[in-house]
């Protein structure tokens, strides 16, 4: 699905031969201890015999029980939606999108075509959205200005606020880094034109660099790179065109 | 068994008494225990291919529970030690029910579970791949929209 590079079949690689471990454990242990090797003399401090397979026969049910339990009533955390597992994620995009696309297509009138409807984060879709209602609208010129900013800045003066916002751009491509991933994938994988402009920091974000003097950077606001076509920046077909 | 002595001579006793003989020492008996419990569930699944598939599956759950740690970390590492059960949870319980249809008798839980097991693999292997390539989280909402239903528009 997001195939890149070798990680997809590295990765598969690595659990393949983790599953191939328990296999070759199970042959190597059957050749050694071959004639012990039988389910009912394997049990070994349960001498009852070996009940159909059932899922609430087996004995940590209990202590799974128990902290499902604890984990369902646990406070809000921000650390609390890392609890869903791969199973869930995928089930629960999948029907989302699915509802909204099946569902929901015909009765978005305001919001695309019926054709081509307009997804959103929201279950519903883009059908509850009220721009009056979008903070991002709404002025706050009238509110005093956060106690937090007012600390930080103290007593500096601002004549120009330049304010950069990078739809889905990677941190190491802005400001251009020449020790990132981007410039790495370009140096291994690119060849470079005779004659052209070389790739650094000051041929790629020439201007940047005059204002990082004073620039707050939030290294931990990072979008997920198939939010949107601009992060095929480090594709191929894109340094193509850009080299030409 | 009466006493703590086995049939086959096992000297690891269930309960110790007076008059029993003196039992092994208790690092051999969690050793044997520990031996005895990595057979069982080495012969929990028959199938050798339902075996290597369960335990692809338990590297795929785990590396991606991990790599999600890693990536949002909102905890210390004492933080994360003292939580593991319950951020390791479900995956666990997705295990179990796995395990469960894979060593099932029944042909039909096999193949689900197969089945199941195998698309986890792969999200696995995205999720993973993104991780190394890009250093970000895959969002499955988008991929679902971009990839899936594009191809079959």
């Amino acid at each position: 699905m997001s195939q890149g590079n070798s990680g997809f079949g590295m990765a598969f690689l690595w659990y393949a031969i983790a599953g191939a471990l328990a296999v070759l454990s199970r042959l190597y242990f059957f050749s050694r201890y071959g004639k012990a090797v039988s389910r009912e003399k394997l049990q070994p401090f349960d001498e009852t015999p070996r009940k159909e397979s059932n899922i609430f026969t087996i004995p940590l049910v209990a202590v799974l029980l128990f902290l499902l339990i604890v984990t369902v009533y646990l406070p809000a955390n921000p650390w609390r939606h890392l609890t869903s597992t791969l199973s869930f994620d995928v089930i629960a995009a999948t029907s989302k999108v699915m509802m909204t696309k099946y569902l929901l297509r015909n009765v978005s009138p305001t919001c695309g075509s019926s054709e081509n409807p307009i997804f959103g984060d929201h279950p519903l879709g883009s059908l509850t959205y009220n721009p009056k209602d979008d903070p991002y609208y709404v002025t706050n010129l009238d509110r005093l200005p956060d106690p937090f900013f007012t600390k930080a800045f103290g007593d500096a003066k601002f004549t120009n606020v330049v304010h950069i916002v990078l739809e889905s751009m990677r941190e190491d491509s802005y400001p251009y880094q020449e020790d990132g991933l981007l410039h790495q994938h370009i140096m291994n994988n690119m060849v470079p034109v005779e004659g052209g402009t070389p790739v650094n920091k000051h041929t790629v974000t020439p201007f940047i660099d005059s204002l990082s003097e004073h620039m707050i950077s939030w290294h931990t606001m990072w979008a997920t790179i198939p939010y949107t076509h601009k992060t095929m920046l480090g594709c191929m077909p894109c340094l193509l065109q850009i080299s030409q | 068994m009466e006493g703590g002595v086995s049939e086959s001579g096992n000297m690891c006793p269930r309960r110790s008494g007076f008059f029993h003989p003196r039992p092994l020492p208790p690092w051999r008996c969690i050793k044997r225990a520990i031996f005895a419990y990595v057979q069982v569930y080495l012969h929990s699944i028959d199938n050798l291919f339902y075996l290597w598939l369960f335990n692809s599956t338990a590297a795929a759950l785990i590396s991606h529970k991990i790599i999600f740690i890693r990536l949002h970390s909102p905890l210390s590492v004492f933080g994360v030690i003292l939580l593991l059960p319950c951020l390791f949870l479900f995956d666990f319980i997705n295990l179990v029910v796995l395990h469960s249809g894979l060593s099932s008798s029944k042909t039909v839980w096999n193949v689900l579970s197969g089945i199941v097991s195998v698309v986890l693999i792969i999200c696995s292997c995205a999720f993973t791949s993104l991780f190394i390539n890009g250093n970000a989280e895959l969002n499955w909402s988008r991929s679902v929209q971009v990839n899936v239903l594009n191809y079959f528009r």
